[in-house]
């Protein structure tokens, strides 16, 4: 992408966000930090989803924000740039499911373009349970239905989590619904080989792009 | 050790670099001045939305969303629907934009896309009505640029162009009082003329068409006019001095109108619309 310091365009099937950043100098005049902030902003664009956003950044999207610099901070050596900010901006283009995961990738792999330095690379995969069974990486669909069933009180409940597999550390955790603590142990463990289905795919690719382009 | 030397005259004296290039009658990226660069459209790319199309010229990215949502009509005009238009700019399209609210050059964009919708015949206001005084379709069209490498304007009325071409509109009924959507039955929406913009760029004595954003920034002036596909002029502004005579201005404008054709031919294979 030849105007952005670094960009990526991530699609996933239905689901397309583009991410960028690059250091920049610090919006607010703090005391000076030995190392360099991360800031993120996450927003769905008004035709991204079934109902229409609006330009503000709605609670979600706030949330979503504070999740991701949550997920990233662990992996960025933020002492390689002291004093700047990291700006990652993502933006979905169209929601097809699992919208927070698949940011968190491709801010991952835009970080990991722009040759900022990192521990590992974080993946993030996230987990459904539809019914009696666990869905991994859920669709719109999957992601928000409402029970139909009113004599069982049945919800659907989502797990995600963020995972850096060289490290062997789980950098965030969410869970959202009702689920037995069995349940959520076994979602747990859905989750982990899905980030290392995805981490192993997602070192292949780099290493091509790395090999295409020097 | 060439290029270091040749990044260095153009990070130092960016202008000079430029009208070294233009005197010879051609671009640092091998266009001639008349030659606009390469054009993509892709309608209809999102399932989320009643209409989208996504454009690429040259390194210009802007996708446009239409959304469609039911309202009141507005109470001075009982029979049509209403269209709201806005252009958004990201910080990830360019690294001039940051956050927060959107820059005067945003929201100047924003009304030249609305002026173009409302002041022009090209969407059929009366067909986004329902039902008098009481139900109509507002339709959201919001065009956001990805990435901006100049004539951001001529790439977000073109893709609000062929979103409005790609709409489709459920059937609705009124059953009750309650309006009832038939998902099924659907509809193209009614559009009349497809618009286009077409900028130029003044730097002393040349006249360069479709700039780049360094290009952009470079130029004195920019002249940018808005066409409909039936000629028409719809929309004429300039952003800085482009130091023009009245005859330059004159000739440029009967210039300008060939190439809207091309740019309105493209428009109609890309979205298959007939009127």
């Amino acid at each position: 992408n030849k105007v952005n310091d670094k960009s990526v365009k991530f699609v996933k099937p239905a689901g397309k966000i583009t991410v960028k950043y690059g250091p920049r100098d610090k919006e607010r005049r703090e005391e000076l930090n030995p190392e360099g902030v991360l800031s993120c902003e996450f927003k769905f664009l008004p035709f991204s989803c079934k109902e229409r956003k609006t330009y503000q950044q709605d609670q979600e999207e706030k949330e979503f924000s504070t999740i991701i610099v949550q997920a990233l901070q662990r992996a960025v050596k933020l002492d390689t740039f002291p004093k700047l900010q990291l700006e990652v901006n993502i933006v979905v283009i169209e929601n097809g499911g699992n919208a927070l995961a698949a940011a968190i990738l491709c801010a991952s792999a835009a970080i990991s373009d722009c040759g900022i330095e990192m521990f590992d690379f974080p993946v993030a995969c996230s987990v459904v349970r539809f019914g009696n069974e666990f869905l991994v990486d859920p669709t719109v669909e999957e992601e928000y239905v409402k029970s139909e069933l009113e004599a069982e009180v049945s919800s659907t409940a989502a797990i995600l989590i963020v995972y850096l597999p060289a490290l062997d550390e789980v950098t965030t955790l969410t869970q959202k619904g009702e689920l037995q603590a069995e349940e959520v142990m076994k979602g747990i463990e859905l989750c982990r080989e899905g980030c290392l289905r995805i981490h192993q795919r997602t070192r292949d690719l780099l290493t091509q792009q790395v090999k295409t382009t020097s | 050790c060439r290029k270091m030397a040749e990044l260095d005259y153009k990070i130092l004296q960016p202008a000079q670099f430029l009208n070294k290039f233009l005197d010879e009658g051609i671009r640092p990226d091998e266009r001639t001045l008349e030659a606009s660069r390469s054009l993509t459209i892709n309608a209809g790319a999102l399932t989320t939305a009643n209409g989208s199309a996504l454009i690429r010229l040259g390194d210009t990215v802007v996708i446009c969303g239409v959304k469609a949502e039911l309202a009141n009509p507005h109470l001075d005009n009982p029979d049509e629907g209403y269209v709201v238009c806005n252009m958004e700019m990201p910080p990830c399209c360019s690294p001039h934009v940051t956050r927060g609210a959107p820059s005067f050059h945003t929201q100047a964009l924003s009304q030249t896309l609305q002026a173009v919708v409302s002041r022009s015949n090209c969407v059929n206001l009366f067909d986004l009505c329902i039902v008098s005084g009481e139900l109509c379709w507002v339709l959201y069209v919001d065009v956001v640029c990805l990435c901006a490498d100049g004539c951001v304007q001529d790439a977000a009325v073109m893709a609000m162009s062929a979103a409005l071409a790609d709409t489709v509109l459920p059937a609705v009924s009124v059953l009750d009082g309650k309006p009832v959507v038939t998902l099924q039955q659907r509809r193209h929406l009614s559009i009349q003329s497809l618009p286009v913009s077409i900028t130029y760029g003044f730097l002393d004595k040349h006249v360069l068409v479709d700039p780049t954003a360094e290009e952009e920034a470079l130029c004195t002036g920019l002249l940018s006019f808005t066409l409909l596909s039936d000629g028409k002029m719809a929309g004429m502004s300039n952003r800085g001095q482009p130091f023009l005579s009245v005859e330059e201005i004159l000739r440029i404008t009967a210039q300008c109108q060939g190439r809207a054709v091309a740019l309105v031919e493209l428009l109609k294979t890309a979205t298959d619309w007939k009127k």
